[in-house]
Parts: C-alpha cells; sequence; structure tokens
C-alpha cells in the first residue's frame, strides 16, 4: 500500500469502526463491515477523491457496508430495543464519569430505537464530524434530505423516553 | 429539544465503549498486501487463493524457461562458396525428405505448408502430410536427433543464343526443368529485334548438378558465365527445430496448467502466454518451412539473349577532331550541370519567399490591431 494511503486508512478506521458499532450496535458486525468497507476502498483506490472529498467518499462506503449488513442480517432485523441494550457492552470502565457512562448508555437505548435511516445522519453528524454536504455523499441523498432527516432524529430522540431526563435537565440549566 | 452538544457528547462516550479491536489493522494489512502476513486469528481462506497463486507461480517459473528457450539459440550457417565457371557445387549427401514425425502439428495455428509433390510433368499439386491428427500434440521426452544436411543451391547461368533461337533455348530450359523434376517458377521474355529471356528454375537439389550440365549443353546456346552458390544452412534447420520441439513442449505443459486453472484470472494469464507461444511457434515454423523450400529446391535463373550483330566499323577520328567532340562534351556537361543546380536554388527561393511575405503581413496585422 501506498504510505500516505496507509497512513490515511490508519488514522480513518478506529473512527470509522466506532462509528459502524453505533450503527449496528455489534462490534462483530462492525468489524466485518468497516474491513469489508476498507478493502473496497482499496480496490478502488484510484478513485478516492482528492482531499476534503475523501472522508465522505469513505463514509459513504462504510455506510453502505453497514447497510448491506444490516439488511442481509435477520437476526439483526429482529433485534429490538432491549436485544440491542444487551448487545452494548455491559462493562463499564470503573474509572470514567459515572454521569458520561449513564449518557452514553441513553444514548445507545435511544439510537437503538431509531430507525436506520435516520440512526445513520446522526451518526455521521454528531460522532464523526461531518457537515450536512458530506454527509449527502454519503448517504447518497440531497443535503435537503440530510437536513429533514436530522431534524427529525432529533425531535425523535428528544422525545425518547430515555433522554426526556436529559432535555430536561439540559433546558432547567 | 435535545442539544447538539448532548447528542456530540453522548455519541461520543457511546462510542468510547467499543474497543478498536488490536489486530484489526494488522488483519486489514494482511488482506491487502500480497506477501501473507501471520495472524493471531485464524481467518478462513478461500482454497482457490492458494491455489492460485501457485498456478500463477508455476506460470512465472514455465513462461521464463519457454522465453529463454524460444528467444535463445543462435543462427549459424556455413560460409557461402562462390564457384565460377563450371565450379561444382558440392554433392553431398543428398537431401531426403522432411521427417514430421517429431512435431505432429496441432490443428489450430500451425500454419505448416505441405510438402509439394513434384512428377515429370511439373509440379502436380500439394498435399497434408499423412499422420496428423486434430488432437493435443503428444510430447517426446527428448529432441529427435537429426543428421540431415541442409543446403541451399543457387546458380545464374548467362546464355548466348543463336540469333533467332532465343525462344526455342527458353523452351529447351522449361523442358530441362520439366525433366529433371523441377518447375519453372519465374520466366520474363522480350519480344522484338533484340529478345531476351530470363528464367528461374526449381529444380530437386539433388538433380541440380545435372540440371546445370543440362542447360551448358542446349544446342545453340553458348554459356557466357556461371556462377552457382551453396551455402549449408544444417545448424540453422537443426536450431528452429529444436526451438519448435521446446514451445511445443512448452505450449502442452501450458494446456495442462489451462485444464486445471479454476479462477477467471488464471485462465486468461495462461490463455495469454499460451497464445504468445503459439505466435513464436507460428513464426518459427514459417522460417523451417522456408528453410525447408530453399533446401529441397535448387534455384537457376539463366538469362538468355540474341548474339549481337557485328559492330559496325568505328573510323578513327584525327586529334583535331577529337579534341572538338570532347569539347562539345564538356560543353553539354556543364550545361546539365547548371540546369541541375537551378532547381534546388528556385526552391529555396522560393521557401526564403514565402516566409518573408508571411511574416511582413503577420507584422502588419500586429500592428494594427495594437493602434
Amino acid at each position: 500500500m501506498s504510505d500516505d494511503l496507509d497512513a490515511w486508512l490508519d488514522e480513518s478506521y478506529p473512527r470509522a469502526y466506532r462509528a459502524a458499532c453505533l450503527v449496528l450496535r455489534s462490534p462483530a458486525d462492525a468489524e466485518d463491515a468497516v474491513q469489508e468497507a476498507f478493502l473496497r476502498v482499496w480496490r478502488f483506490r484510484d478513485a478516492i477523491p482528492p482531499g476534503d472529498g475523501r472522508r465522505a467518499w469513505l463514509y459513504r462506503v462504510v455506510v453502505n457496508a453497514c447497510l448491506s449488513r444490516m439488511r442481509g442480517d435477520r437476526v439483526w432485523r429482529e433485534r429490538g430495543g432491549d436485544e440491542a441494550l444487551a448487545s452494548m457492552p455491559s462493562q463499564l470502565d470503573p474509572q470514567r464519569d459515572v454521569e458520561d457512562a449513564e449518557l452514553a448508555r441513553c444514548i445507545s437505548d435511544a439510537l437503538a430505537r431509531l430507525p436506520e435511516h435516520l440512526r445513520v445522519p446522526v451518526v455521521l453528524r454528531y460522532f464523526s464530524g461531518l457537515p450536512e454536504k458530506e454527509i449527502a455523499v454519503a448517504i447518497q441523498r440531497r443535503p435537503g434530505t440530510v437536513k429533514s432527516r436530522l431534524a427529525e432524529a432529533r425531535r425523535r430522540l428528544s422525545e425518547d423516553p430515555a433522554l426526556m431526563a436529559w432535555t430536561t435537565l439540559e433546558v432547567a440549566q | 429539544m435535545i442539544t447538539d452538544e448532548l447528542l456530540e457528547r453522548g455519541l461520543a462516550n457511546a462510542a468510547e465503549e467499543y474497543d478498536v479491536p488490536a489486530d484489526a489493522l494488522m488483519k486489514l494489512r494482511s488482506e491487502l498486501s500480497p506477501a501473507p502476513v501471520r495472524r493471531r486469528l485464524h481467518v478462513r481462506m478461500p482454497r482457490l487463493q492458494t491455489r492460485g497463486r501457485w498456478l500463477a507461480a508455476a506460470v512465472a517459473v514455465i513462461a521464463l524457461v519457454g522465453i529463454a528457450i524460444g528467444v535463445g539459440g543462435t543462427n549459424s550457417g556455413s560460409p557461402d562458396r562462390n564457384v565460377l565457371f563450371a565450379g561444382k557445387s558440392p554433392s553431398g549427401v543428398p537431401p531426403k525428405s522432411l521427417d514430421r514425425g517429431a512435431f505432429n502439428a496441432a490443428p489450430r495455428a500451425i500454419a505448416a505448408q505441405p510438402p509439394t509433390t513434384v512428377t515429370a510433368g511439373g509440379l502436380v499439386g500439394a498435399h497434408a502430410p499423412a499422420g496428423t491428427t486434430p488432437s493435443v500434440p503428444s510430447v517426446p521426452s527428448v529432441v529427435p536427433n537429426d543428421s540431415l544436411t541442409k543446403i541451399i543451391s543457387t546458380g545464374e547461368i548467362d546464355l548466348q543464343a543463336a540469333k533467332g533461337r532465343v525462344h526455342d533455348t527458353y523452351d529447351r530450359l522449361v523442358a530441362i526443368a520439366t525433366l529433371e523434376g523441377g518447375f519453372v517458377a519465374n520466366s520474363e521474355t522480350n519480344e522484338g529485334s533484340d529478345p531476351t529471356a530470363l528464367v528461374t528454375l526449381r529444380v530437386p537439389s539433388s538433380a541440380f548438378d545435372a540440371t546445370i550440365t543440362k542447360v551448358r549443353g542446349i544446342t545453340g546456346a553458348k554459356v557466357l558465365s556461371l556462377q552457382t552458390k551453396t551455402q549449408d544452412v544444417t545448424a540453422s534447420y537443426v536450431d528452429l527445430k529444436a526451438r519448435l520441439h521446446a514451445l511445443s513442449t512448452t505450449r502442452s505443459t501450458y494446456l495442462t496448467i489451462l485444464s486445471r486453472a479454476s479462477s477467471i484470472g488464471d485462465i486468461l494469464a495462461v490463455q495469454s502466454r499460451i497464445n504468445d507461444i503459439q505466435m513464436q511457434i507460428e513464426q518459427l515454423q514459417g522460417q523451417l518451412n522456408v528453410l525447408t523450400d530453399q533446401t529441397s529446391f535448387g534455384t537457376l535463373t539463366v538469362t538468355v539473349d540474341q548474339k549481337a550483330a557485328p559492330a559496325a566499323v568505328v573510323h578513327r577520328q584525327s586529334g583535331m577532331s577529337r579534341a572538338f567532340h570532347r569539347s562539345v562534351d564538356r560543353f553539354v556537361n556543364g550545361t546539365e550541370a547548371i540546369v541541375g543546380v537551378v532547381g534546388p536554388i528556385a526552391l529555396v527561393v522560393l521557401i526564403l519567399a514565402v516566409l518573408w511575405f508571411g511574416s511582413r503581413l503577420g507584422y502588419r496585422v500586429l500592428r494594427r490591431r495594437m493602434v
């Protein structure tokens, strides 16, 4: 592998893996999906757009790999909110802030209840930090669609029971 | 409404729950890099990939061997022997019929020209060699030991026929070639007051000397010059056969590999090599066919012209007359030289004129635009 591409993939892998975990809710599935995505990236490395465009391109490949995984895995479809919650690592790092851990758990729970077409833009926007334009490239939709989906996702998360307390706390503060 | 900061913080915390597997990148690199990397986790590899690598390695080794054998080998021939005026070409060992047993031609592309059958009536036609069957060739274990001597015999004779006998001489030459089991490869005749004939005879190498003897004995024709040449091309012939044999062996091996290849990539790679080998085989076979033809039949070129009329009496010139004629000649030559030089000078002048007018025009246009 060329050095430049190698370094970029090394740098991007952890974030892409974690994003896939948030979307798929399963580390094993996320690892397979990201592996497949990066292999595709390598195979079509000549098509990688230069500059900032490559991040969106990479996430597009990762998202497609995740969606393929989700749509092809019947067991995954049958997972409900409780099962999704159970798949999350239960062991908390004791050194982590309890509040953060609790927030993480609530977010994961609420995220699991979001449909995939809303979950993916949320993860790309608030975890991967992609702007709406790049999210549009990643999920192959128009920027207007991305905006409306993000708005709908925020609305649903705000009304989610798991996050209700947090939103109330925020308002109180 | 939930804030963006809360979402970012929450998702970041949630993502930290997932540890990136330590060997994930190593696994990825091992998938991407060509050399296999020792993996800590067992990854099920498809059997086809391992076999494909062995196949590719085998193909590469055979390709190197095939190229080394096919490209190598040098043509060497013994020096020519020029013989003037009744010099005899070496009789040597009369060439035998070509042994094709070692090279069974595959049907697809070996453009082997079949040997020609010649009788007293001249060339009657060609027939395919017996024994060739459209199947994968069997591979002999060793190159066949061939001790044939291959000689290319050529000759040129200038004959002067008596007045009015050029045509008869030509007919006689054709008859000689036919009787010796050969044929007329090329002929050119000029009728008129000064007839000439140019005939190229191809006769079996074994009958080459006898043909020359008969041509020299044609009644009413005088031999003005005779030149024969022989070239021993046995080494070249044997070398060509050896290279053909090696390439055929290589091709058979590739065909075997092709029958075992299972992936599209392997099949295409092996097929590409087979195509290259086949092309080389066809080229070498073509060269061998030419050599066979040249050694099977000698080539005798006979030029026939008519005895010239007696030269006119030339009166001796006096010194003044000679000087005058010389002066006239020199004047003519000088004039011709001047005319010969005018042409190139005119061309150069023309080119310069075009360039000059072109630059002036361009300058005027430029000036107008700048104003």
